[in-house]
């Protein structure tokens, strides 16, 4: 038996939990105390998956405080001073996710879904059960309208949230630039039922706004015509992959310029997306 | 010392339940009742038994010195008994804590188990064998398990006669 046993012991209540390298004795200590805090000194012993979550949840802590930045402790400092300063940041970081949300909320874009409606209406439970003490790294509403770029499986807790909101507000911030007529003809061509179906609203819009940037025509328009489009196959089959790449980029700015639209999440955002396109335009044109 | 410095953790914690034990027979002690340094090991691996097979973790302090609390002031507990009885209480408490989905604290589980086991003149096997419903029904109604049962039976004749 030695810290390493201690350490596997707590692996096997946390096998998926991070790599972390502190110090196993001590961690025991303030898992201990997690759960005499969480029963309230009502009950001694917990559920293994009780003591697994607990246990996660310190060590999510201790890796936000660590990924805090300039913010973030010495590794030196004692570990209830560092996991305490993880749930500080897990409360602010929930805190501006509710903003986000709020904005989402006030901000809806020209035409929505069931799923994303549902989604909205999913969201703010998150803030009524989410619980930084003891489980910081849980999510705990359930909600699946699908984003264009999803987010990081690697993100947890209010982490996850507020990128989720952000990369929302970023779909939403394009779609609100056009009118509710041409998106509606748009999704009428590309998924048939939007309304119903658990699909992705942004997706078209900056596809075709990208390409509509690519034929020179009018972004808000969201239309090209059958010659536009076959102009523009020629065009990527003349092109370099590299050359592919700056011209795709070229008129993710050249859409964004056009809508008046700026910001660098939102540019990164759309070439991202743009770029993903471009992977699937190359595959389909006959080489 | 390498070595001793490495079993530091479960070397205390093991030391940490031996001295929460030897606790116990200071209030036991009174009613007549000891543990023995061999009693003391058997429960500790009882404890270990049950916490994992009945998939529960315990930190600090343990559950078993409140178990031996509660029941040693029992006129039904004897020395003679004490230990054996004292192993399946454990058992039983940690097989109840999960029944109960931890809605019931330590203590009152104790309390409650306490209960039936007066009830029944000391009978462990009536503690084990019974529903947590059955000794939460009996202890929220303040009445013996036989009394709830006739009253839940007459209800039903009742239900059947109309």
């Amino acid at each position: 038996m030695t810290n390493e046993t201690t350490s596997n012991a707590l692996l096997a209540l946390a096998p998926d939990a991070p790599n972390y390298s502190e110090n196993p004795e001590i961690l025991y200590l303030l898992l201990e105390e997690r759960i005499r805090r969480y029963t309230m000194g009502d009950s001694s012993s917990v559920p293994v998956d009780t003591a697994r979550r607990l246990l996660e949840s310190i060590l999510y802590c201790l890796d936000v405080q660590k990924r805090a930045g300039k913010d973030a402790l010495p590794d030196t400092a004692p570990m209830k001073t560092r996991w305490q300063s993880g749930v500080d940041a897990s409360k602010r970081i929930a805190k501006r996710a509710r903003l986000l949300l709020l904005q989402a909320q006030r901000t809806p874009p020209p035409l929505t879904n069931t799923g994303y409606c549902d989604t909205l209406s999913a969201l703010p439970a998150f803030f009524s059960n989410y619980d930084p003490d003891f489980f910081a790294q849980e999510i705990p509403c359930s909600f699946d309208y699908p984003l264009c770029q999803p987010v990081s499986d690697a993100l947890l807790g209010a982490e996850y949230i507020q990128d989720y909101l952000r990369r929302l507000l970023a779909e939403n911030a394009l779609l609100l630039a056009f009118s509710q007529e041409a998106l509606l003809s748009l999704y009428e061509t590309y998924y048939i039922d939007y309304a119903d179906l658990l699909v992705n609203l942004y997706l078209p819009a900056a596809e075709m706004a990208v390409l509509c940037a690519l034929s020179d025509a009018p972004v808000r328009g969201l239309k090209l015509t059958p010659e536009q489009l076959l102009a523009l196959n020629e065009k990527l089959q003349k092109a370099t992959e590299t050359e592919a790449q700056a011209l795709i980029d070229e008129a993710a700015e050249n859409a964004l310029f056009e809508l008046q639209l700026s910001g660098t999440f939102l540019r990164d955002y759309l070439k991202k997306t743009a770029r993903d396109l471009l992977v699937r335009l190359r595959a389909a044109i006959p080489q | 010392m390498a070595q001793e410095n490495g079993n530091g953790l479960v070397l205390v914690l093991r030391e940490q339940f031996l001295a929460e034990l030897r606790s116990v027979n200071e209030t036991s002690s009174r009613y007549g009742l000891t543990l023995s340094e061999q009693g003391m090991q058997e429960i500790a691996q009882a404890r270990t038994r049950a916490l994992f097979d009945q998939g529960r973790v315990e930190l600090g302090a343990s559950a078993v010195k409140s178990i031996a609390d509660g029941f040693c002031d029992s006129p039904y507990l004897l020395q003679d008994d004490y230990e054996a009885t004292l192993l399946e209480l454990v058992d039983a408490f940690y097989y109840f804590k999960n029944a109960c989905g931890d809605q019931l604290t330590d203590d009152e589980l104790i309390q409650a188990m306490r209960e039936r086991y007066d009830a029944y003149a000391g009978s462990v096997e009536a503690v084990i064998g019974t529903s947590l419903e059955a000794m939460c029904r009996a202890r929220r109604f303040g009445l013996a398990e036989e009394a709830v049962v006739e009253d839940l039976e007459d209800e039903d004749d009742e239900r059947d006669d109309e």
